[in-house]
């Protein structure tokens, strides 16, 4: 036995000429080896990636879908339902009449239109539930002012030019018990303003296209 | 006798399993011998020396793929991390507007006393002059002022209370609003404005306070029942 083994091992000296390749076999088996763990390790970090990626689109969908709904609210789209639609309109014919019968008495001012008509009506519609109002293009949204500067309705600092359509959507019925109902739809209609009240199964809203001020604004806990 | 079988059974356990021992390590020697580089041929060396390289330049190439994926989803990540922290903030902007969240900041209050012979009409006056003055945010006694907030007299026996959103306002009545105060303070109390009205009229005289810090709470949120989104653009 120990013969055989004595053998063997001259037989593999015959080899030594090898030696160097064999050095290099060596050499690279290792450095295989050693791609081989990277490789591993490679994978398992791409798979962690990929996991806690997904994981993060989730919430990133989660929190555009938020998005979206707080841009309906906020009134950054148009906006669709049910409501009613109210047209109101400078006195042309009470000026012209009132003009010509007593012009030492006449005031313009009597038969025009008036930022504070606008706003009162869009208090009660507000009180009627409506979920969205527009008046002429003008969208409302919670910072939105009406007012006037001479006899120009500026809403949303936006100039508006008679007649005024103030739509609103919300239940139609409540809408207008509401609007016919107010102080100011009656005053108007009794100081023979042309106005109007129409409902309809739908009405579109334009979407809101100012900005939303929040320098001075921030989040309190 | 007997004993003399006993010890020359013992003795032959002892040779046999000395032999097996041997023999084992023998097999495993050859094994090793004949695996070992050192045993092999040079061609086969050779062989070997190809196959280990062709080897190690898949490895490589393998490598470069896995780090070329993991670094543009790692670049992705960054991209999503940008889109996470600007939808976060848009939506932060979109609830302090719709008034979901509490707010702090500089602005003013506005005090009117039990006296005050207030109507409805000039509270939301009054809140439609403070947005004209680029306020950023109103409460009128703690309501915060949404998009659907309204402003109503309700009589009540001989007397009128004013309520918002439905609710009883009790005096004395505070409104809150959050922007520049002078700007605020100016819009309200210019000559000829609505302030300025209601104190010549009617002897109503608010306290108005500028503040550095005031705080307005939030209003809860309300869903749609009637409008949906539409798709038709205006």
């Amino acid at each position: 036995m120990a013969w055989q083994l004595r053998a063997q091992l001259a037989n593999a000296a015959q080899n030594k000429k090898d030696a160097g390749l064999i050095e290099v076999i060596r050499t690279l088996e290792e450095e295989n080896k050693g791609l081989e763990e990277k490789i591993v390790a490679l994978r398992q970090k791409l798979e962690e990636t990929q996991k806690s990626q997904a994981s993060f689109e989730t919430t990133l969908s989660g929190l555009q879908k938020q998005l979206d709904e707080l841009k309906i609210l906020a009134g950054l789209t148009p906006l669709t339902g049910p409501g009613i639609i109210i047209t109101l309109d400078d006195n042309k014919a009470g000026a012209e009449a009132a003009k010509t019968s007593s012009p030492a008495t006449y005031n313009p001012e009597n038969y025009i239109i008036h930022d504070k008509n606008l706003l009162y009506l869009v208090n009660a519609l507000k009180a009627a539930g409506a979920e969205g109002i527009a008046i002429n293009d003008q969208r409302l949204v919670t910072s939105s002012d009406i007012r006037c500067v001479g006899t120009v309705i500026l809403v949303n600092s936006t100039r508006l030019a008679p007649p005024y359509e103030i739509k609103a959507i919300g239940d139609p019925e409540k809408l207008e018990r509401a609007i016919l109902n107010s102080e100011e739809f009656i005053y108007l209609k009794s100081r023979e303003f042309p106005v109007k009240l129409v409902k309809s199964p739908q009405i579109i809203l334009p979407a809101y296209k100012g900005g939303f001020p929040s320098q001075h604004t921030k989040p309190s806990t | 006798m007997p004993r003399l079988k006993a010890w020359t059974q013992a003795c032959l356990t002892i040779v046999l399993l000395i032999l097996g021992i041997l023999l084992a390590l023998q097999f495993r020697t050859q094994r090793l011998l004949a695996s070992s580089l050192e045993a092999q041929k040079t061609g086969d060396l050779v062989a070997m020396w190809k196959n280990s390289n062709a080897k190690r330049s898949q490895l490589i190439q393998e490598i470069n793929e896995l780090e070329g994926q993991l670094q543009s989803l790692t670049s992705a990540w960054g991209e999503s991390d940008k889109a996470q922290t600007a939808l976060e903030k848009e939506i932060l902007r979109l609830k302090t507007a719709l008034g979901l969240i509490p707010v702090k900041g500089p602005g003013i209050t506005v005090t009117f006393t039990g006296e005050s012979p207030l109507l409805d009409t000039d509270l939301i006056d009054l809140i439609n002059e403070l947005w004209v003055s680029g306020a950023e945010a109103i409460a009128i006694n703690d309501h915060r002022v949404t998009p659907a907030t309204f402003i109503v007299d309700k009589e009540e026996g001989p007397s009128i209370y004013h309520t918002v959103n439905g609710q009883k306002l009790l005096y004395p009545i505070v409104i809150k609003a959050i922007g520049d105060p002078d700007t605020l303070e100016k819009g309200l109390t210019f000559t000829g404005g609505i302030l300025d009205n209601l104190n010549t009229l009617y002897n109503i005289r608010p306290d108005i306070k500028k503040h550095q810090e005031i705080k307005i709470p939030a209003a809860p949120l309300v869903n749609l029942k009637y409008g949906r989104p539409s798709k038709e653009s205006f």
